[in-house]
């Protein structure tokens, strides 16, 4: 065990609380003065425990000290050594020893002054300090809050990549449509002493067509069925049937207690009715119209990706149809070539059920500027630059993906496998056909209040074939299968109720609202 | 108070820290986000209208955000048509109404567009028609205006409307009118663009006013 010199020890002690007790030496010490209380460290690291009496001495003595000097900080060193102390009296001589030690000292530092170097002893932090500190704080705050109000002032997303603007730039022929006022002026102008038939389109920009008018409509009772050949009649004196033949029989097996509705004026007309086949509630639209503009497709909010979705109804409503169906839920699945505004947005060659390429493995419908239907077969492989240009050269304006095809260039289609729709189930269908130029059929099974709808799509396709459709393509079916019809379903929907879809398909009215002119 | 005073740089920092962060997040999702409008929409309305009067269309769709081309530059197929597209275009003049309204990266300006109106011009067609009509079966040979069933040729029909239209458009400042628009633009590419709608496209066409 290492020796200590006791009277030594005590001594560096009391001198240690000597100076800390001078408020004078305080401010500025020596540099061997300042350093002096660490050359008592070792005392402490080495862990002497004193004699007992030095440690009842010492308890005394702790109780003598202030309490307000044993919180000040600047005696906490001293505190830390003040365990072993010495008696008083001894403490007294050892303190007069000390004080005459420093006198002699400090005479000889007088003498030696020009040579010692001199040390501020670290101060506290000064109100004038925390005062600067805080006014810093302050005018940082205050450049914050500047940057903030201008940000919020100046700085917008961009919005360059966000859905919204990944519309692409349209193109639109106002001269044509000029054009066609024109013609339509010139018919009404010369109404008195010729007949000049009037053209009306839809420009292609628009996302709202023209609201039909409340006089078109009708409705009639399935026994007065041959009143709606009347209205027939109409539509081919007028020329708007070019001479076509019409699906719409008076003599098919209308279901009970439901009427045959119709709207009739000079750019469509458009039939609509319910007959039971094989004991199933079958809706049934037939559609005649004078400008391909008049066959139309919607999204919702008018962009490919808008994650709002509606009930069909609602979008029906919002584009003033007189017909609206649903098309392929686009939004519920990510494959399948989906074209929207002349615009290809979906075409994803990752792989799919491992065989097929997600862009092919549904077949898809193509509907031309001319309203024409144009079939992508599943399978049938591209690029996209490829189905570009294919999109280009066949004038498309938007497709369906979901199929698949029923009925193609007169010919039925079976399938035996399919990606979507579970073709062999017995399920709620939906499909549209094209008979012939501008001229179309839908067809729906559902459900009904009394009975389940049981077809598969093989089946379903037949049904499709049999109304002499040349083209005929399966949509989306079950709960999405719908038909809206002066806004509301026309048709009953499974489970009751309507879905909410991310789009439809729907057939307008050209008439300008206006009247004959742009 | 001290702590307190601490306390409340830490929920600043924190705050700010956070701000920071979100920004980065959304300028992780969406881009940058900085967009700040400096130009004046008034000048790109100012240049859509002029462009148009001036037939300079590639400089007018230039200005337009959602459109390549309204296909002004086409020309009708008509000679009729052609006629009162001419008389359309050389009726065109424009005044903004007020200032621009600037609100984040939209603006809007009202402008009325003056331009040949093309109801008007049909009623004053019309009522030209039944006069030409009585003085051109006058002068000219049935055989030129009549067809086997008794009705007017369709050659005869067309002349009287050209007739009538070249009568009606030489006054075309009868026949024009104002419309009131309301100009929307968009902040995008550095510029102002406007967003063109329906009642721009009808109105550029003599449509509805």
């Amino acid at each position: 065990m290492r020796e200590y010199d006791l009277e030594e020890i005590l001594a560096e002690y009391a001198e240690d609380n000597i100076e800390t007790a001078l408020p004078e030496e305080e401010d500025i010490l020596t540099e061997e003065e300042f350093t002096e209380p660490a050359a008592g460290l070792p005392y402490a690291e080495d862990n002497v425990v004193p004699e007992e009496n030095d440690a009842q001495t010492a308890r005394s003595d702790d109780a003598e000290v202030p309490a307000e000097s044993a919180e000040d900080p600047d005696t906490q060193l001293t505190r830390v050594f003040k365990a072993p102390k010495p008696e008083k009296t001894e403490g007294r001589r050892v303190r007069r020893e000390t004080e005459s030690r420093r006198e002699a000292a400090a005479q000889d530092e007088e003498a030696e002054e020009p040579k010692k170097k001199r040390r501020k002893k670290p101060k506290k932090e000064s109100f004038g300090k925390k005062l600067g500190f805080g006014m810093l704080s302050l005018i940082f705050m205050v450049i914050s809050l500047g940057v903030l109000a201008w940000t919020l002032q100046n700085v917008h997303p961009d919005t360059s990549k966000t859905t919204e603007s990944s519309r692409s730039l349209g193109n639109t022929n106002l001269v044509s449509r000029l054009d066609t006022g024109l013609n339509n002026a010139k018919a009404n102008a010369l109404s008195d002493i010729a007949y000049i038939p009037k053209h009306y389109t839809i420009p292609e920009g628009e996302t709202v067509a023209p609201r039909p008018q409340e006089s078109g409509f009708g409705s009639v009772t399935p026994e007065n069925a041959a009143t709606v050949m009347d209205v027939i009649q109409l539509a081919r004196d007028s020329g708007l049937l070019e001479g076509q033949d019409v699906i719409f029989n008076p003599n098919l097996n209308f279901e009970p207690n439901t009427n045959i509705q119709y709207y009739y004026d000079e750019t469509i007309l458009t039939i609509i009715w319910k007959e039971l086949i094989d004991g199933n509630t079958v809706t049934c639209c037939e559609v005649k119209v004078a400008d391909a503009s008049q066959f139309r497709r919607k999204l919702v909010d008018d962009t490919f990706g808008s994650p709002r979705k509606l009930f069909a109804t609602s979008i029906a409503a919002s584009v003033n149809s007189v017909v609206a169906m649903n098309a392929d839920f686009y939004m519920f699945r990510d494959f399948g070539i989906v074209v929207y505004d002349r615009e290809l947005y979906r075409f994803s060659e990752d792989t799919y059920t491992g065989m097929y390429k997600k862009y092919n493995c549904t077949d898809t419908m193509f509907v031309t500027e001319e309203g024409d239907f144009l079939f992508w077969h599943r399978l049938q492989e591209a690029t996209p630059d490829q189905m570009r240009a294919f999109i280009e050269e066949n004038h498309i304006l938007f497709s369906i993906a979901f199929g698949p095809i029923l009925v193609e260039n007169g010919a039925l289609t079976p399938c035996d496998w399919y990606p979507a729709g579970e073709i062999d189930r017995g399920y709620s269908r939906a499909g549209i056909g094209q008979k012939d130029h501008l001229h179309y059929f839908y067809m729906s099974l559902n459900h009904s209040a009394q009975r389940e709808a049981r077809w598969t799509v093989n089946t379903f396709g037949e049904r499709m074939y049999e109304r002499g459709l040349q083209q005929a393509y399966c949509l989306d079916g079950g709960q999405t299968s719908e038909i809206v019809w002066r806004g509301a379903p026309f048709n009953y929907i499974d489970f009751g109720g309507e879905r909410e879809v991310s789009d439809i398909m729907y057939f307008a009215t050209a008439i300008p609202e206006s009247g004959g002119t742009p | 108070m001290r702590g307190r005073f601490r306390l409340f740089w830490l929920i600043l920092a924190v705050l700010f820290a956070g701000m920071a962060g979100f920004a980065c997040f959304f300028a992780m999702m969406y881009g940058s986000i900085y967009n700040r409008p400096d130009a004046d929409p008034v000048e790109t309305v100012t240049r859509f209208f002029d462009s148009v009067q001036a037939r300079n269309y590639p400089e007018a769709y230039a200005c337009l955000s959602d459109y390549a081309s309204l296909g002004l530059e086409n020309e009708p197929e008509s000679a009729e048509a052609k006629a009162m597209y001419d008389a359309l275009r050389g009726s065109y003049s424009y005044t903004l109404s007020g200032g621009s309204t600037v609100t984040g990266l939209e603006a809007s300006q009202r402008v009325v567009l003056r331009a040949l109106n093309l109801r008007m011009t049909e009623n004053a067609v019309q009522q030209q028609v039944n006069g030409i009509l009585e003085e051109m079966v006058t002068v000219m040979p049935a055989s030129e205006v009549y067809d086997g069933n008794g009705g007017y040729l369709t050659s005869f029909t067309d002349a009287i409307y050209r007739e009538a239209l070249n009568r009606a458009l030489q006054n075309t400042d009868a026949l024009c009118s104002d419309t009131q628009l309301l100009i929307q633009l968009k902040y995008m590419d550095g510029t102002w663009k406007i967003v063109t709608d329906r009642s721009l496209m009808t109105a550029l066409i003599g449509g509805e006013n």
